[in-house]
């Protein structure tokens, strides 16, 4: 036997009991859940499962223009504020998630002619349609608000209110139709509409093509306000103007390559043969295989980067004028964020790229990560975690798709530290199969952002959320933490936890986990040999034989995490308020030597 | 087809491409009674309240951070109650979210405080209450080691439980079970 320690309940009991609420702290929590219950709890959206078309997003950033004023903070009179997804666009960058519209595709018959296209048998433009249905302009006593796009091939296409198009009609001849009922209804709800002068297509060759787009396309437009009522007022466009980003094959050698790329994936795609499963309202679905998966990865991660090429330096001028006769101008900058494609599981983010005039370190218990390896996190905390089913009939392992239970272990990132001046946000990146991260926070303040999806791990959040009980807050591949406080040195604590699962598919692992779980089974026999006979005050003590099993089961435990952490990388990136970036590689490593284990981490 | 010209809007139902539909999420299929009721909240409070503050304390040592995680945790409870299954899980998930909070608690109140270890380990009450040595001990033991030892000896869990509600395995229960114990049993010797 282990001890023969008597330990005495009721005096521990008579103690605790003690230690209770009393009716006025009752009725204070009963006060907040009320509160909690009617207020409407803003959590920055996780990424959640889409159609695959969906979630570009364009991101603005505002500029300030010389010699024009800008009012921050509030809103005057002859003063006006934009805001995307409720947030206020000011020196920072805000998001707008746009719904990606399929390109258009044109095709530039026309230029055939020209001499130096002669080789080319078939010619294809396109034009990207972004919706900015979440940009909005706040202010008072607004008269009229006027749109100008800056850049060649960067235009508006303009639907009239509360209506829309959705496909072309098309003659006898297959010739695409366009409605010129609609345009004009365009042309009448927008008191001025520019020229298009922005795109290498006008109206006119967009009939020889085989789509149109029924609406009118302009370099800019001015729309005049129909509420006539005093006060403030917020205006948004909705899904009544798209921005179009026009691309140049024949100019740009660069968007040439990505889109022959696009091209050929497509042309992959559409090869492989698609089975479909017919549902309920007469839609169909096909679930992806992995080699289509690849493929649209693929063109997808190209259209990013041709979206990225064609939004560099496009600014668009939005000027608003008040009742009064003044008037006042903003520009918007944009760039090009991409913020997830969940059904092909990707998330890439485009940054403009800074020049790195600061710089940040990364310490761990005031050492300085460097050659030498230092502790970052500490496995105190949760270990050796399960997936569980719950049902009436009580608790059953959750398998995994080889059908085994996988043990989760969490690091808490307690001992690394980043400082650093000026740092307005840091990103957290895992780049290593079976490591990622767990947000354990409801991020109701908005701190974290920009979460990546779980591509890092065999399950996804919904399957966290329902199996592993007790889970909270979120998985994921990585995410970017707001410095809101200004810190100059952040230490996310407990709030961020690496995790690392085990991994069947390799095949040491997998012996390994064997193991451990025949340690499980020992445990549970043991338990049952021992524990009737073995039993003082309600207490197990532990025979020798149990002890060297536990030792066993920790020490096989230790050489699957051991295997999983060693070499992993976690890419830690600092975004500076002057906009520069700096990022550094963080190697991990274990040590398990001492009673508890914990991360060990140096600088690639 | 994948770039083909259509346009889709935010007004629009969408359906761009008629063979990929997304999935919806599923809710769970168990809905404990009084989770329907009106009177959810204050039954909450009423059944669970003393139990997550006792936890609490065991852990941030401070009646005050004590009741602050119980605001937090029965915060989180009501945007979190659609997962909730049933009483025992409630139950469950009360526990575990109270450790977490807890914990989360413990480590803002030292990054703000800077206490020593010694000052840490000075646990307060705030009302008059008969300390007993034993009491004393538990509370003086590393928090590791007293979570459990409260756990398994006052809240009455099993060894299962108890391994649900922080997080750890079975072994890892019963090792510090063991581990707090022994500890116990020299502070207590040494003292009488």
């Amino acid at each position: 036997m282990a001890d023969n320690y008597n330990f005495n309940k009721t005096e521990y009991e008579n103690s605790v009991n003690k230690i209770k609420l009393n009716n006025t702290q009752k009725n204070i929590l009963i006060s907040k859940m009320q509160q909690a219950e009617s207020k409407e709890i803003k959590v920055y959206p996780i990424n959640k499962y889409r159609l695959w078309t969906k979630a570009v997003a364009v991101v603005l950033s505002l500029a300030i223009i010389g010699g024009v004023f800008y009012f921050l903070g509030g809103i005057n009179h002859n003063s006006f504020i934009m805001t995307a997804n409720a947030s206020e666009i000011s020196e920072a960058e805000v998001v707008i998630e746009s719904d990606y519209v399929a390109g258009m595709k044109v095709n530039c018959l026309e230029r055939k002619t020209l001499p130096e296209y002669a080789d080319e048998e078939y010619i294809t433009d396109w034009i990207e349609h972004i919706s900015i249905s979440d940009l909005s302009i706040t202010g008072e006593n607004i008269d009229t608000i006027t749109f100008k796009a800056n850049k060649n091939l960067i235009h508006f296409t303009l639907f009239p209110m509360g209506e829309y198009a959705f496909e072309s009609q098309f003659d006898e001849n297959n010739k695409p139709i366009r409605d010129n009922a609609f345009v004009e209804a365009v042309e009448k709800t927008y008191e001025e509409v520019l020229p298009l002068t922005n795109s290498n297509f006008n109206e006119k060759e967009e009939e020889t093509n085989s789509l149109i787009v029924q609406g009118k396309r302009c370099d800019g437009f001015t729309y005049k306000n129909p509420d006539t009522s005093e006060g403030e007022q917020t205006i948004s466009f909705g899904s009544n103007v798209t921005l179009c980003l026009e691309t140049d094959r024949f100019h740009d050698e660069v968007q040439k390559e990505y889109m022959d790329i696009m091209q050929e994936c497509e042309d992959s795609y559409n090869a492989t043969v698609k089975d479909y499963e017919e549902l309920e309202d007469g839609t169909f679905r096909h679930t992806l295989t992995d080699e289509e998966v690849t493929i649209l990865q693929k063109q997808q991660e190209y259209r990013g980067k041709l979206l990225k090429r064609l939004m560099d330096g496009v600014s668009i001028d939005v000027t608003v004028k008040f009742k009064n006769g003044s008037q006042q101008t903003k520009t918007l900058e944009l760039k090009y964020k991409r913020l997830e494609d969940s059904v092909l599981k990707m998330s890439l983010a485009y940054f403009v790229d800074g020049e790195d005039t600061n710089s940040f370190s990364l310490i761990s218990s005031d050492s300085v990560i460097e050659d030498a390896e230092i502790k970052i996190a500490s496995s105190e905390m949760t270990t050796g975690f399960h997936m569980q089913v719950f049902s009436e009939n009580g608790v059953e392992p959750y398998y995994n798709k080889l059908g085994k239970q996988d043990i989760f272990n969490d690091f808490l990132l307690t001992d690394l530290t980043i400082k650093g001046e000026d740092i307005e946000s840091i990103t957290f990146e895992a780049n290593s199969k079976s490591t990622y991260f767990n947000l354990y926070t409801d991020n109701y303040e908005n701190k974290f952002i920009d979460i990546q999806p779980l591509t890092n791990s065999q399950y996804t959040q919904a399957e966290f959320e329902k199996y592993f009980d007790g889970f909270f807050g979120y998985v994921c591949d990585g995410f970017t933490y707001l410095n809101t406080n200004k810190s100059n040195e952040i230490n996310l604590g407990r709030l961020v936890g690496l995790k690392v699962e085990s991994d069947y598919t390799d095949t040491e692992i997998a012996i390994l986990m064997d193991t451990v779980y025949e340690c499980f089974e020992k445990n549970e026999e043991y338990q049952r040999l021992y524990a009737p006979e073995n039993k003082i005050d309600g207490m197990h003590y532990l025979t020798e034989e149990e002890i060297a099993n536990d030792k066993k089961q920790a020490e096989y435990m230790d050489k699957v995490i051991d295997k999983i952490i060693n070499g992993a990388t976690v890419d830690i990136t600092v975004k500076f308020i002057d906009g520069s970036e700096q990022r550094k590689t963080l190697v991990l490593g274990y040590d398990n030597s001492g009673d508890i284990s914990f991360l060990t981490a140096k600088a690639l | 087809m994948m770039l083909s010209a259509r346009i889709a809007c935010e007004a629009l139902a969408l359906k761009p491409f008629k063979y990929l539909q997304s999935v919806i999420s599923e809710r769970g299929d168990y809905v404990n009674d009084f989770m329907c009721t009106d009177d959810f909240i204050t039954k909450s409070v009423e059944l669970y309240s003393d139990m997550m503050y006792r936890v609490a304390y065991n852990i941030t040592q401070n009646s005050e951070d004590a009741f602050d995680v119980c605001q937090d945790v029965f915060v989180r409870l009501v945007r979190n109650k659609d997962k909730i299954k049933n009483n025992e899980h409630l139950k469950a998930w009360l526990l575990r979210a109270t450790v977490n909070c807890s914990k989360s608690h413990c480590m803002q109140a030292f990054k703000k405080h800077c206490v020593s270890t010694d000052e840490l380990h000075n646990y307060s009450f705030t009302d008059d209450k008969e300390k007993s040595e034993l009491f004393d001990a538990v509370m003086h033991l590393p928090e590791k080691y007293r979570t459990v030892i409260h756990l398994f000896y006052y809240e009455d869990l099993t060894i299962v439980q108890i391994a649900n509600a922080l997080g750890i395995t079975k072994s890892a229960v019963k090792s510090r079970l063991h581990r707090g114990r022994e500890m116990l049993k020299q502070t207590l010797e040494k003292e009488n």
